[in-house]
Formats: C-alpha cells, structure tokens, sequence
C-alpha cells in the first residue's frame, strides 16, 4: 500500500518535470536565464584578460626592477627574481636626482593645475553663456589648436619667442614659463579642457542663471559662486588630467631649462637613460658606494644593464601617480558620471 | 566658553557697525560714487544681454592674448618658413644679442624636396593615414563596448573601472622614450619565455594548420597583438562613452523592459542612438590622438636638428628649418583632411534626441 503510494508520488513528480520541460513559457523562461548566464561568464572572461593585459606591464616592470643585476643574463628567471636587490632602485633614483626632480615636478604640476582649471573655466564659461559677436569663431580657432601639435611649431615659436620676449619677460629657458602659458589657455591641452567646460556649462539648467540675475547677482558674481561651484564633475575631471598630462609631459620639460637648478622627472627620464655610460663611468672614476655593491664590472657594461635601469627609472616616474591615482580613482569616476561631456 | 563666545560676537559686531557707520560718511560715498560709476553707467546705458557680452570678451581676452601669441603667430610664421629657405645667424659674439633670422623665398622646393628625395616621410605619411583610417572604428567599437560593460552593475565594478582608465594615467612620452632602451630587457625576458609549450601551442600555427586563409589568420594576429595599443589609445574615449550612457534618461530603459525589450535590442534601439552623437567627439579626439603618436612626428622631429639638406636635382641647399616648417605643414593638412572624412561618414549615423 505504502509503496504504491510512493511510486504514485514518484511518477507524478516525474510527469511534473517531463510536463515543465515541455511547457514554452518556462522553456522560455529557461533559456533567458542561461542566456544571462552565459552572457555574464563571457563578460567575467573578457574583463579578466582585458585587465590582465593593462596590468601586467606594470607587474611586467615591478619584477625586473626588483631583480639583481646578476640575473640579466640568467634564463631561468621569467618572472619572479631569483635573487631580490633594491640596486636597481638605489642607482636610478642618483640618476634622476629623484628627491628635488620629485618635489619640483610636484610642484610644476599642482600650480599648473590650478591655473588651467581656473583659466579653462572663464574661457568655457564665456563660450557656453556670454555670447558675442566672434565667439563661435574663436572657440572653433581654440579647437584647431589641438590639431597642430606643439613639435611642429617647434622651430618659429622658439625663434620667435627668444626674439620677442612675452611682456618682457623671456619665456625660453624660465622655469615661470609653463605657469604663463597655462594662464593664457596655451597649456598641454587646454583646448580640450576649454571645451569639457564649455560642455558642462551649457548643460547646467539656465533658471540657475536667471535665478542668480534677478536676485541681483552681476556677471562675475554668477560665474563664482553659482557656477562654479555647481562645476565640481568638470573641475576635477579637468584637474586630474592637466596634473597627469603635465607630470607625463617631455615637450615643455624641454623648454625648462635643466642648467636653472629646475630638474623635471620627465626631462631627466629622457636623456638620463641615454647618458648613462658617462654618469657611469663618472660615478666609477669617483668610487660611489652603490657601484661596489653590484662588484662584477662585466655586468656595467651590459645593454641589458642599461635597460634594467631605465626600466626602474620609469617605474620610478610613475610610483607618485599610482599611489596619488589609488586615492583619487573613485572621486574621478564618480565625477566623470556627473559631468555629462556630451558633446 | 560661552563668555568666550559673546566676547567673539560683541568684537564682530562692533566691527561691522564700524564699517556701516564708514560706509555711510560723505568721503566714503564720494569714494564709492568713484569706483562705481562705470559699473552704473553701464547699467544705465546698456542692456543686460550688451553687458553681457561685454563680459564674455572681458573673460575671453587671456585666452585670445595667449591664442596670437603662442599661437597663430608661429603658425603663420611656420607657414612662410615652409616656402622659403631659412637661415639662423644666431648670436652677436659680443654683445651676446639674438639677430635673428634671414628667410629667402624659394617657392615649393621645400615640398619637392619632400616629395621627391625625402626617403621615408612620404610612406610614414601614408603609414599614419591608412593606420588612422583603420583605428578610428576599431576603437570606437572597442570603447563603446567596454562602456557597455562597465556601465552594468557587477561583483568588483570599482576595481576593473580603476584599472581601465590607467593606461590614461600611465601614457607618458618620457616613459616611452626611456622603455625604448629598454625593449632590449623585454626581448631577453620573452627569449626566457619561449619554451616547447609556447612553440606546441602557437594558437597562430594552430589556426593555419586548420585550413583557415591566412590572411585571416594575419589579421587576427595583428588585432590581438595590438590590444594593448587599443586599450591603451581608448582610454578617454571610453570616459566620453560612459558619460553619456549615464546622462541617457532611465525612463527609456524602463519602458524598454515593460514591454520586454531584450538587453541586445536595447542597446541598438536605445544606448546606441543616444550615445551617437558622443561618436563625433569620440572620433575626432581618436584621429587628434593616433596622429600625436604617429611615426609621422617622429621624423618631423628628428628633422629638427638635421642642418643643411643639399639637393640632388640642382634646386640649392635647403636648411632644416625649412623643411621642418614644410613637414608639419603637410602633417597638419592630413589630419584635417581625416577629420574632415571622419565627420563625414559619421554625422550620417548620428541621431539627435528631442525632448
């Protein structure tokens, strides 16, 4: 009796399914949802490898610059080093003169900074709401700057600047130099931080305006504080990327002068890894510490030496930013979604 | 504390009863009447839009010093040193004074020099066009995508946002310069790498082994050893993308997903009609900066520090200025003609949305 019962229970759960199986609406049901699935194993994949791939370089650069220079030359070391040694570091951070080329490039960037911010919003600021005669004109002029780059006009500009110097004060070789021309919408870039404002403010809902004028408020009194303040997505976007462009930059690096005292990370970077051999051999003639702990000279005179130490001199360069960008990335996504850069 | 406090207050108040009780004495009105009687002319006499407008260019003048200055002066400069052969004289020995320069019109020669006897500009030119030409969709597509993706809510979001947008951080022109000697280190680590397995498994081998065309083959080899320059080169883009995916009204999505839109059918229907007309700023940005990066840069700067250029076919020597002059002349011309085609093919696919 009990058996038949269960065998009854038994089938019918069996019918159920073979019933469910059939039926098209949780058919359909069924394969939405592996559908879904499938679609977010194939989205975990890519993402991995994408990620994998922007991110080992920089593993990629971490594992050489830890290794001893003894194991250049070794086949067995891929990845992990077989014997660690902080060398690497201690040589490219004499060559960069890291501490002051740090702190001055700090420095460099953070002003700048400051001023392409407040520069590009006054400028971004008149093209979205003060309108006159020429001002569309002048805003496509600003956009075919960043058509031409600065190495073509090398060549006149220098010529021309070194014989008319800006107001007097002459700008080739001034470490004050970057700050003027940021000041006057001639930065890295400018033009597109001009037009990221622009954008932003045309957005912003005129009644704030109107608002702000009938209350009483002149031109100036709007743009500071009813307009900016409500710019705060566009203010840090634009200040992230003039600090990360200026700290990257090795064009007006150039134009600073080195002989001034004003040593920059980007310019030192660039023609330090092809001085190495003279700084080497001076170093040698002078007997520095650093040289003697790495004790076989046959090592010294290895390009792939030279390589190991201009691959932790970049890393080097880049440290500051990844830490300042590990504290900083949330703000700067969350921002890039307020701002709405639609064009 | 609170003594404190009244005693703070007391001192403010006072302060400001100060000001008020100066603000209102004949001399600080006539001071005042001074100050602002240019201001009150102007709200007398002109409009608030004129005052506007006025204010616009008060804004404006900065950047317009800057613009003739930094700007349309060398550039119109660098147009005339492109027609004509250009010498340095250089320093006063004495006085330690700039002379300037001696220019000598020499028509196209400069151009013909290029053209003809320049052995490898004219193909880096085509080089950068056609690689352009192929990038600007390839990355459009890619960092729509990516936007896509990273617009949708998942398990670690923040951190694969975070390391998308480094390569933005992290291209530096100095750092390229120093890995350049350094490429050696990477050829030696891939020389350690390459060991049976890697051989055994050679998916590129393997695909041609299956019978597929081998140009195929070649192109899918290229596009994947070319996925870090792709996402590297697709960083802003990809923040332009995110951001107007966000500013698109949910109202849309969620009557798309009453009536049982499918996510496929929402992004062609909805996401990517919105996001179309963000593809203009996206491409010319994308042409702007695969030209910076060009080879194309390189030999103009490389040519900065060449000298005098003798010419082959009897036209006279030539200086490096000159020819430099010439070189981001046509350099500039190219990607103005790529943007202009790029604008075109896609302001037919751009749809703007009325409210």
């Amino acid at each position: 009796m009990m058996n038949n019962e269960a065998k009854q229970i038994k089938k019918s759960f069996w019918a159920q399914l073979k019933e469910d199986w059939q039926n098209p609406i949780s058919r359909k049901v069924r394969s939405k949802n592996a559908m879904m699935v499938a679609g977010k194993l194939i989205r975990t994949f890519i993402l991995i490898g994408l990620c994998f791939v922007i991110l080992a370089p920089i593993i990629q650069k971490l594992s050489i610059a830890f290794r001893d220079p003894s194991d250049i030359s070794n086949p067995q070391v891929a990845w992990i080093p077989e014997s660690f040694s902080i060398v690497n570091f201690q040589i490219a951070w004499e060559l960069l003169e890291y501490g002051s080329s740090v702190w001055n490039t700090l420095i460099l960037s953070t002003v700048v900074m400051l001023i392409q911010i407040i520069a590009s919003a006054v400028a971004g600021y008149s093209f979205a709401r003060l309108k006159f005669k020429g001002s569309n004109l002048l805003f496509y002029l600003v956009i075919f700057t960043l058509v031409v780059p600065n190495e073509t006009l090398h060549i006149s500009r220098n010529l021309f600047l070194t014989n008319y110097p800006f107001f007097g004060i002459k700008l080739v070789g001034n470490m004050f130099s970057m700050y003027i021309l940021a000041a006057f919408g001639q930065g890295i870039r400018s033009a597109i931080f001009i037009f990221l404002f622009r954008q932003f403010f045309k957005n912003l809902p005129i009644e704030l305006e109107e608002s702000a004028q009938v209350d009483g408020a002149g031109v100036i009194r709007t743009f500071w504080s009813v307009m900016l303040p409500n710019a705060r997505g566009a203010i840090v976007t634009v200040g992230l990327f003039a600090f990360v462009w200026q700290w990257n930059d090795l064009y007006f690096a150039g134009l600073l002068n080195d002989s001034l005292g004003f040593p920059l990370l980007a310019s030192k970077l660039g023609d330090g890894t092809n001085r190495l051999d003279t700084v080497m051999g001076t170093w040698i003639a002078q007997g520095r510490d650093v040289l003697q702990s790495i004790g076989d000279s046959e090592i010294k005179t290895d390009p792939l030496f030279r390589s190991l130490i201009a691959n932790t001199a970049a890393l080097l360069m880049m440290l500051p930013l990844l830490i300042g960008y590990f504290f900083v990335q949330r703000q700067f996504v969350e921002s890039i979604e307020r701002t709405g850069i639609v064009g | 504390m609170l003594e404190k406090q009244s005693v703070l207050k007391k001192f403010s108040l006072s302060i400001s009863n100060f000001f008020s009780k100066l603000g209102q004495t004949t001399f600080m009105k006539k001071v005042k009447a001074v100050f602002n009687y240019i201001p009150n002319l102007l709200v007398q006499k002109v409009s608030y839009r004129n005052r506007k407008a006025l204010w616009g260019i008060v804004f404006v003048i900065p950047l317009m010093i800057g613009l003739i200055y930094f700007f349309l002066i060398p550039f119109i400069t660098t147009v005339i040193y492109s027609f004509s052969n250009v010498e340095m004289l250089g320093y006063n020995s004495e006085t330690n004074e700039f002379i300037g320069v001696i220019t000598e019109w020499v028509g196209l020669d400069n151009y013909r020099y290029i053209w003809n006897e320049h052995a490898t500009f004219k193909q880096y030119l085509l080089d950068s066009f056609v690689n352009t030409m192929l990038n600007v969709p390839l990355i459009l597509i890619f960092s729509l995508l990516v936007a896509v993706v990273l617009n949708s809510k998942f398990k670690g979001r923040a951190f694969v946002r975070a390391v998308f947008f480094m390569p933005v951080i992290f291209n530096s022109q100095a750092v390229d310069v120093a890995m350049a000697s350094g490429e050696l280190m990477a050829e030696a680590i891939n020389e350690a790498g390459t060991d049976i397995f890697a051989t055994m498994f050679n998916f590129q081998d393997f695909l041609l082994d299956a019978n597929l065309p081998v140009g195929a083959v070649t192109f899918l080899a290229n596009a994947s050893n070319s996925i870090f320059d792709i996402i590297s080169f697709s960083g802003v883009q990809i923040l332009i993308f995110l951001s107007g995916i966000q500013s698109v009204p949910k109202h849309l999505y969620e009557a798309a997903k009453i009536e049982g839109a499918t996510q496929y059918e929402i992004f062609w229907k909805i996401t990517f009609p919105m996001v179309s007309p963000l593809m203009l700023t996206a491409g010319v940005y994308t042409v702007v900066d695969s030209f910076l990066r060009s080879e194309v840069l390189r030999a103009i700067n490389r040519i900065k520090g060449a000298g005098v250029i003798k010419l082959v076919n009897g036209l006279g020597n030539l200086t490096n200025y000159g020819v430099h002059a010439a070189m981001s002349w046509l350099f500039c011309i190219s990607s103005l003609i790529i943007i202009g085609i790029v604008v075109f093919l896609l302001s037919r696919m751009v749809f703007y949305y009325d409210e």
